[in-house]
């Protein structure tokens, strides 16, 4: 198997999710979750991309469909988790889980 | 909110990290794997797009997959745009948000009279494109929503040139639209979102004129957080700041 662009495309946006993954599961602060998601959003953007063009010179324009509706529908979503955010900022003065649950 | 800007690790914490460390390492193999070694089914689904693109009304395959081959998809994500802004509108308290006082200045000023023109431009084109070549009713969503992004910065007096009580049916516009033609399609004799290639041309390029002004739209109430204030004598106190929202 030889190393193309496409090939560390692929592997780049299956590694940004991941790390995004990462991120959603071990950082404590709500706004880092939330820009944790959207780092697997990004992620999964890159690799649809990517394997639209995987298969030769006919490029798949399903999975750039899906790229196209999903960036927009991402910045809906962090639009609502941000306005979550505020408020729960304003209305439980802290913004992270930890305190919620105690010292863990 | 003493540790505001911290990461709150206490010394314990470290080791615990290792072992969600590892498992995700494990998963990142796995998707790497499923990728380089990918199976018998990955052949995509182009050929097929282009088989029966004839049928689909447009000429470009993207524009015919969102809204003509995967029109469900397409039409339950500008439902999903239009929940995000109930979600924040619904979450808007007047007394909250002091920080929204933008630095409004002569340069965003001077950049939005240049800019706001060519957006709308750039947009309008988008959306003509989008029936042949690269564009379409989502990209041009997103460069008029900029724009409305670029308006609410300042909170320009051009927003005045919009209705106040215009806001809501613009924002429903598009996916009601979307929803009657996908309706209206039964009642020609085809299925739900189903388009017959005579008609198909001209419902799409009418779908994707109602779908981006609705998704640019969407976009900047997104930006701007703050449902439309109601007419006077709704018994709420209102701020005397007019930043951020449709006038």
């Amino acid at each position: 198997m030889t190393i193309s662009p496409a090939l560390i495309y692929g592997l780049t946006g299956l590694a940004l999710f991941v790390i995004g993954l990462a991120g959603l599961l071990l950082c404590q602060q709500l706004l880092r979750k939330i820009l944790a998601v959207n780092v697997m959003a990004s992620g999964v953007f890159l690799f649809l991309v990517t394997i639209a063009h995987g298969s030769g010179a006919l490029t798949d324009p399903v999975p750039q469909a899906m790229v196209l509706t999903g960036i927009v529908v991402s910045v809906s979503s962090t639009a609502a988790a941000l306005a979550l955010l505020c408020r729960i900022r304003e209305s439980a003065d802290h913004r992270d889980l930890s305190q919620k649950k105690g010292e863990r | 909110m003493t540790k505001v800007g911290k990461e709150r690790t206490p010394h314990n914490r470290g080791w615990q990290r290792l072992p969600i460390m590892a498992l995700l390492l494990l998963f990142l193999a796995a998707l790497a794997r499923a990728y380089l070694f990918p199976g018998a089914s990955a052949a995509g689904l182009a050929a097929r797009v282009d088989a029966s693109l004839a049928a689909g009304g447009v000429g470009s395959r993207v524009t015919a997959v969102l809204l003509n081959f995967r029109a469900y998809d397409t039409l339950l994500e500008c439902f999903v745009l239009l929940l995000g802004v109930m979600v924040v509108w619904s979450l808007w308290r007047p007394d909250g948000a002091e920080s929204r006082e933008p630095a409004a200045g002569a340069i965003l000023a001077s950049l939005e009279r240049l800019l706001v023109p060519l957006m709308i431009m750039v947009g309008s084109y988008l959306l003509w494109a989008g029936s042949d070549r690269a564009g379409g009713a989502f990209q041009a969503g997103a460069i008029l929503g900029g724009a409305g992004v670029l308006l609410l910065l300042d909170s320009s007096p051009l927003l005045k040139v919009f209705p106040k009580r215009g806001l809501v049916p613009g924002l429903c516009l598009g996916p009601l639209f979307f929803l009657s033609a996908s309706i209206a399609a039964m009642a020609w004799g085809g299925n739900f979102l189903e388009y017959r290639s005579p008609e198909a041309a001209l419902i799409i390029i009418a779908l994707e004129g109602a779908a981006a002004f609705s998704i640019g739209l969407c976009l900047a109430a997104l930006f701007g957080g703050r449902p439309p204030e109601r007419e006077a004598g709704d018994g709420r106190d209102r701020p005397s700041r007019d930043r951020g929202e449709f006038r």
